[in-house]
C-alpha cells in the first residue's frame, strides 16, 4: 500500500484538453455569472470555480448531456454566493476597494435603446437570487422546474422571485416611458 | 409574431436586454487567461485582488493579538479550552478505481485531504468501509484474494494512523498474523458489511469466526489498534446474528446484542443483550433490543438508544420510551453530555427534504434543519440514506448523504447549535463516495 502524504501535488492535466473544455463553455458561463454578479471580476471568479470543480469531477458525470446544466448550476450558485458576500457589511468593511465595475465601451453605450438603461438600473437593484432566476429562465431558456433545480430552491420560490423581478422591471420601464 | 400579453411583451424586452447585456464587451479575463489559470492547477489564484483585504485582516490580527496579550489574572482571552475535532470522510476515486481518499473537514468547513491509499481495492460491500478512532486511527477492511470458499471473503484490517499517514500501517491479517483463522462473517451489520468498533484507548472489537466445515463458532475479541496485539479475550458467540456493537464512552464495556434464535429473527424472540467487558466477561444486560435496529448508541450508564424502522427507543432498565417523529429515522447521535440526541429523519410522505432534529426528551423533538434535496444531481435523484455524527465536544454536526443513484454522496459539517441548519445535498458540501467515518482530534 502506498500512502501519499496530504498536500502532495495534483496530477498535471493535459493543457490541450483543459483548453478545449474552457473554450467550449467559458463565454456562456461568464455571461451567466455577470448577469448574477453585476461585477466582472466576481463573475470570473465564479466561472473559475465552476470550471475547476467540473474539470476535477468530470469523471463522475455519467451522461454528457447533463454537463451544461451541471456547469450552469455550479456557476450560478457560486455567483450568488459571491454576490451575497459582497453585499454583507463585514465584507465591505474588509475590502478597501469599491466593487470593480467594467468599463463600458463608448460604442456599446451608443448602440443600446434607452429602455436598456432603465432595465439595467432595475436589474442591478434585484437581489442576486432574483437575477439568477431571471437569467436562467428568460435568457438561458430553462423551465421553472429546471431553474429551481439549478438554484436549489423550490419551484414556488422561483416563481415568486420571477414575479417580484418582473414587477420591479416593469415599474422601471413604465416610469421611463412618456 | 406579436406578443400575446403585456407579460409576454415584458419578457421579450427583458430577453432582449439580457442578450445585449451578455453580449457586451467588457474588460476582464478571457478564455485564454482562464485556461492558463486552470492549467496552473486547482486552487489557482482567483481574479480579485486579495491585497486590500489582507491589509485589513492583518490589522485585525494585530488587534486580536493585543487583546489576547492583555491577559487578566494570567488568563488569555484566546486560551485553548480543549481539543478540536475534524470530521473524517472516506471516498473512492472513480477515476482511479483502486484509490481511497481520506478527507477531513474542520469546524470552518475547510476540506483537507488527509491520505490517499493507492492500493485500496474497492470492496463489494457498501460504505462505510471503516471507522476512525478519536486519536486518528482508521481501520480499513481489505478483502483478501485467497478465499477458501465462496460464502465469505477473508478479510484483513489495515490500521492507518491518520496523523502520520506516511508511516507503515498495521495489518491485522488473517493469513500472516495470529488470527490465521479469522474470517469475515456476514452478521456484524444488517447489510453484511464488515465493521470494527473503536473504543477508548484505541482498542477495537473484532468479530471473527473459526474456519471449519459445517456450523462455525464465532468469537469476539479485542485488538490494540496501536500495536496490533490481540487480546486473549475470545468471547464465543453462537447466535446467527449480532446487532451493532456500541462502546460505552468510558471504555467500561461494549454493548452487544443478538436477536435471532432457533425460532427465527423476530422482535418477540429478541434475546437479552449484555455488556462485554474488556476482560472477556459478559454482563447480561437488563435491557432488550429491537431486532430491526439499524443503529444504536450506548451511553454507558445502562441507558441506550436504538434506531429502528418503527422509531427511536430510549431504553432504560428494560423500558422503552418511544419517539415517534413523522418519518423514518436513519441515524442518531448522542450529545456529549447525554442530555439529548440528534436524529436524521426521512419524512414518511409528501415532503421532499430530509430533516435533522434534536430530541431533548422523548416528547420534545425540535426541528433543527433540513437537507435540501432539490438540488441533488443527477436531476430527479433522491438522497437515500444519511447519517449524522456529533463531535465529541458537541461543537459540530457532520452529515453524510448517500444518493440512491449510485455510490455518490455528500459530506459536510455544520456548527452547533444550528438554529437554521440547511444541509445542501450538493453545493458547498463536497462530494464523496464513501461515508462519514468518525471524528479525529486535531491540534488547534
Amino acid at each position: 500500500v502506498t500512502v501519499e502524504r496530504a498536500g502532495a501535488s495534483a496530477s498535471v492535466e493535459p493543457e490541450a484538453a483543459i483548453a478545449a473544455f474552457v473554450m467550449e463553455h467559458y463565454d456562456r458561463l461568464l455571461g451567466l455569472a455577470r448577469l448574477v454578479c453585476q461585477d466582472t471580476t466576481e463573475a470570473a471568479d465564479a466561472v473559475q470555480t465552476g470550471l475547476e470543480q467540473a474539470w476535477r469531477k468530470r469523471s463522475t458525470l455519467r451522461d454528457s448531456a447533463h454537463l451544461r446544466p451541471w456547469l450552469d448550476r455550479i456557476v450560478v450558485r457560486e455567483a450568488v454566493r459571491l454576490s451575497r458576500r459582497r453585499r454583507s457589511r463585514l465584507s465591505r468593511l474588509l475590502s478597501l476597494s469599491s466593487p470593480v465595475r467594467p468599463i463600458e465601451r463608448t460604442d456599446d453605450r451608443a448602440s443600446h435603446p434607452a429602455s436598456f438603461v432603465a432595465l439595467r438600473a432595475a436589474f442591478t437593484g434585484l437581489s442576486p437570487e432574483q437575477r439568477a432566476v431571471v437569467a436562467l429562465h428568460l435568457h438561458f431558456g430553462y423551465s421553472v422546474a429546471e431553474t429551481a433545480a439549478l438554484v436549489g430552491a423550490p419551484a414556488e420560490t422561483v416563481r415568486s422571485r420571477l414575479r417580484l423581478a418582473r414587477e420591479r422591471l416593469r415599474r422601471e420601464l413604465e416610469e421611463t416611458r412618456p | 409574431m406579436s406578443d400575446r400579453s403585456p407579460d409576454d411583451r415584458l419578457d421579450r424586452e427583458i430577453r432582449d436586454f439580457l442578450a445585449w447585456e451578455t453580449g457586451r464587451t467588457v474588460d476582464g479575463p478571457d478564455a485564454t487567461e482562464m485556461v492558463r489559470r486552470l492549467s496552473g492547477g486547482v486552487g489557482a489564484p482567483s481574479v480579485r485582488s486579495r491585497a486590500p483585504r489582507l491589509v485589513w485582516l492583518l490589522l485585525l490580527g494585530m488587534l486580536i493579538t493585543l487583546l489576547a496579550g492583555a491577559a487578566i489574572g494570567g488568563a488569555s482571552l484566546l486560551q485553548d479550552d480543549g481539543p478540536s475535532f475534524e470530521a473524517v470522510f472516506l471516498r473512492f476515486d472513480e477515476g482511479r478505481p483502486s484509490e481511497l481518499v481520506v478527507l477531513g473537514i474542520d469546524a470552518e468547513g475547510r476540506e483537507r485531504r488527509i491520505a490517499r491509499l493507492e492500493d485500496a481495492r474497492v470492496p463489494t460491500w457498501p460504505v462505510p468501509l471503516g471507522v476512525v478512532s478519536p486519536s486518528g486511527l482508521l481501520a480499513v477492511p481489505r478483502p483478501l484474494e485467497r478465499s477458501p470458499d465462496s460464502d465469505y471473503d477473508l478479510v484483513s484490517w489495515e490500521i492507518i494512523d491518520l496523523h502520520r499517514p506516511d508511516t507503515e500501517s498495521i495489518v491485522i491479517d488473517s493469513i500472516t498474523q495470529d488470527l490465521d483463522q479469522l474470517r469475515r462473517t456476514p452478521y456484524y451489520e444488517p447489510s453484511g458489511r464488515p465493521s470494527v468498533s473503536w473504543g477508548p484507548g484505541d482498542r477495537f472489537l473484532l468479530p471473527w469466526r473459526e474456519r471449519r466445515s459445517g456450523p462455525a463458532t464465532r468469537y469476539l475479541t479485542f485488538v490494540d489498534g496501536r500495536t496490533g496485539a490481540i487480546a486473549t479475550v475470545d468471547y464465543p458467540v453462537d447466535d446467527e446474528l449480532l446487532v451493532l456493537p456500541a462502546w460505552a464512552p468510558d471504555g467500561s464495556g461494549i454493548l452487544i446484542g443478538r436477536w435471532c434464535d432457533d425460532t427465527g429473527c423476530d422482535i418477540r424472540n429478541a434475546k437479552p443483550i449484555g455488556i462485554l467487558r474488556p476482560d472477556g466477561t459478559m454482563v447480561e444486560g437488563p435491557v432488550t433490543i429491537a431486532p430491526d435496529s439499524s443503529s444504536r448508541r450506548y451511553r454507558g450508564d445502562g441507558e441506550m438508544v436504538t434506531v429502528a424502522d418503527s422509531g427511536v427507543r430510549v431504553e432504560h432498565d428494560g423500558t422503552f420510551e418511544p419517539l415517534a417523529p413523522d418519518g423514518e429515522i436513519t441515524d442518531v447521535a448522542w450529545t456529549a453530555e447525554g442530555d439529548g440526541f440528534w436524529l436524521a429523519v426521512r419524512p414518511s410522505s409528501g415532503e421532499q427534504d430530509l430533516r435533522i432534529e434534536r430530541a431533548v426528551s422523548p416528547s420534545d423533538l425540535q426541528l433543527m434543519g433540513t437537507v435540501d434535496e432539490t438540488d441533488t444531481y443527477p436531476p430527479g435523484s433522491r438522497v437515500q440514506g444519511h447519517f449524522v455524527g456529533l463531535a465529541p465536544d458537541d461543537s459540530m454536526l457532520a452529515v453524510s448523504l448517500d444518493r440512491e443513484t449510485g455510490s455518490e454522496g455528500n459530506g459536510s459539517t455544520h456548527p452547533v447549535p444550528a438554529a437554521a441548519l440547511v444541509v445542501p445535498a450538493t453545493g458547498e458540501s463536497f462530494e464523496i463516495e464513501g461515508s462519514f467515518a468518525g471524528w479525529m482530534e486535531v491540534e488547534r
